[in-house]
């Protein structure tokens, strides 16, 4: 139970914002709607309609990825300002930093590969974990390292720009900040191994690691590389799986034997099996997450793990929105589009 | 008297003569040229293995076109652009080649590295990748479609050397010839009426 009554009206509010979340099913049925104007009508009374102008926007695919991780941000933004002041202020915070790091992530790229201002395309969401505008201005690695606040995030930029300057190894270094930072800000807040916010943030970390695993041995990344990027991290058994396997197929098969994982390995072996290639990762981790959130919010739903849980479920629906507007503006089939929004428990 | 490939004919042994030479010259030109032809065929008979492979290669693209559609809807066009932050442009060389007198080109990859990482989109990943395959097995085949064309171009030129050769430019020579002979014999034939004429009245006289 809550303590602090500041939290429990935050979780009260949050409860109140989930039920303006569109029904995944809603959102699964528009693949077949048959004109623009038709799905404009559908999307007018919600968050979304808001931030487009007229039916001609919706096969404006910038626009529209732009609205998606608008609405997702605000959403965020929303219950970071509910949360001033209580103790899961910096959690929520951290949790959305992702799109600070992913930030982060292509000014690396850009100067790595000595991109102009011009190709240097930015989330148009920020956290203020990291400053991104003023590290954007940056023209050196040097210029760079001067302008990052956080000294962790500075002697990792440091240590890999002395070393080989692999992408991947700086890819892998930034997942890992993140997620020790979820680690460090559930202890900031005291939550038990058995809370449901512990649980869910552990769920999360969890995920993001497994999908950055399933990437890095699709990529064949080096087996030393992984263990010294993730080294103690606290997810063992997967750390494990991936020192003793070398390629993508090997990871899945030992992941299969693993019943929290079997799902996730047969559906990705199914992809490699049909394209050849597992495209579907991405897709595949999103639905796990939002499962996981989904069960382990049930457990409370008075607790902080259901505003996570609201996170999880408002990134699942915009990304949603995206796959079936972006769909229907790259002419995907829509029996295609359709599987791809499988509803999690499906 | 004139003919179209010939030009004005004299009726003279001189010209008859030098008629017959370059009708010789023709007909061995004409050989030569069929000999480029057989040739010609030949090597654009070899390229036909290679050039089977189109549909297999098409086939591959059309895949990796429905992968990149996936991924505009699955990861979006920004994922696309971060993508094409770490890819490095396809550096190309092309030389020239001669193939008995024709120029053909010759292209190869010179720099192809697919820089990805696993911070991008498993899909917009499996789309370069897709990609790369394709445009790794269409050079051979650009090499090969690019060869064959200039074979075929050559080889209808080749053809319609002979085809003039043999239809017109000959026959018309041998035209003229058989005119100049004809001419040739008229006159001889008429120089020994007049002799024999002028004999017969030197001997009436």
């Amino acid at each position: 139970m809550l303590k602090r009554a500041k939290e429990k009206y935050l979780v009260v509010r949050t409860h109140g914002l989930k039920s303006h979340l569109i029904d995944p099913e809603d959102i699964r049925s528009w693949v077949f709607v048959e004109s623009d104007e038709s799905l404009f009508e559908k999307l007018s009374p919600t968050l979304y309609g808001s931030f487009f102008e007229g039916p001609e926007d919706l096969s404006n695919v910038a626009k529209v990825e732009d609205v998606c991780i608008k609405v997702n941000s605000f959403r965020a933004r929303r219950i970071i300002s509910l949360s001033r002041g209580t103790r899961i202020e910096g959690l929520i915070t951290t949790f959305m930093s992702k799109y600070d790091i992913e930030n982060l992530r292509r000014i690396v790229f850009s100067l790595l590969f000595g991109r102009k201002m011009e190709e240097l395309r930015l989330l148009p969401v920020r956290f203020g974990v990291i400053d991104v505008d003023k590290l954007s201005k940056a023209r050196r690695f040097e210029d760079l390292l001067e302008m990052l606040d956080d000294k962790r995030l500075k002697r990792l930029l440091s240590t890999w720009l002395s070393g080989s300057r692999e992408v991947t190894e700086i890819d892998l270094a930034l997942d890992r900040y993140y997620i020790d930072k979820l680690f460090s800000h559930l202890k900031d807040i005291k939550a038990g191994k058995q809370s449901p916010i512990y649980q869910i943030v552990y769920s999360y970390a969890e995920n993001v690691f497994l999908r950055t695993l399933l990437k890095a041995k699709y990529l064949e990344v080096d087996r030393e590389l992984l263990s010294k990027a993730f080294h103690r991290i606290p997810f063992k058994r997967l750390l494990a799986i991936s020192e003793k396997t070398e390629t993508l197929p090997e990871f899945l098969d030992e992941l299969v034997n693993l019943s929290p994982y079997k799902a996730l390995s047969v559906e990705i072996r199914e992809a490699l099996r049909e394209v050849g290639e597992p495209w579907v990762i991405e897709h595949v981790i999103g639905k796990r997450t939002y499962t996981d959130a989904l069960r382990i919010s049930l457990k409370g739903s008075m607790t902080l793990a259901y505003i996570i849980m609201y996170l999880v479920t408002s990134e699942w629906e915009s990304q949603s929105i995206k796959t079936v507007l972006l769909g229907r503006a790259s002419k995907v089939n829509p029996e295609v589009l359709y599987s791809l929004l499988a509803p999690p428990s499906g | 008297m004139s003919f179209r490939s010939v030009g004005r004919v004299l009726p003279t042994k001189g010209f008859l003569i030098r008629l017959r030479e370059r009708t010789r010259l023709l007909r061995s030109g004409v050989d030569a040229l069929k000999m480029k032809r057989d040739q010609l065929v030949k090597e654009s008979q070899n390229l036909l293995p290679d050039l089977r492979k189109r549909n297999e290669i098409e086939k591959k693209l059309e895949e990796a076109y429905k992968l990149l559609r996936l991924a505009y809807a699955a990861a979006g066009p920004d994922e696309m652009r971060k993508a094409a932050l770490l890819t490095m442009p396809l550096l190309t060389e092309m030389k020239v080649r001669s193939v008995i007198g024709v120029e053909i080109p010759e292209i190869s990859m010179r720099e192809f590295a697919l820089a990805t990482s696993p911070s991008l989109n498993a899909v917009v990943i499996a789309a370069a990748r897709k990609f790369s395959e394709a445009i790794k097995e269409l050079m051979p085949l650009v090499n090969s479609e690019a060869k064959f064309e200039r074979l075929a171009a050559a080889l209808a030129d080749t053809m319609r050397k002979v085809n003039a050769l043999e239809k017109i430019i000959i026959p018309d020579h041998e035209a003229a010839i058989k005119y100049i002979e004809e001419a040739l014999e008229e006159d001889a034939l008429e120089e020994f009426l007049r002799v024999k004429k002028y004999r017969q009245l030197k001997r009436g006289a």
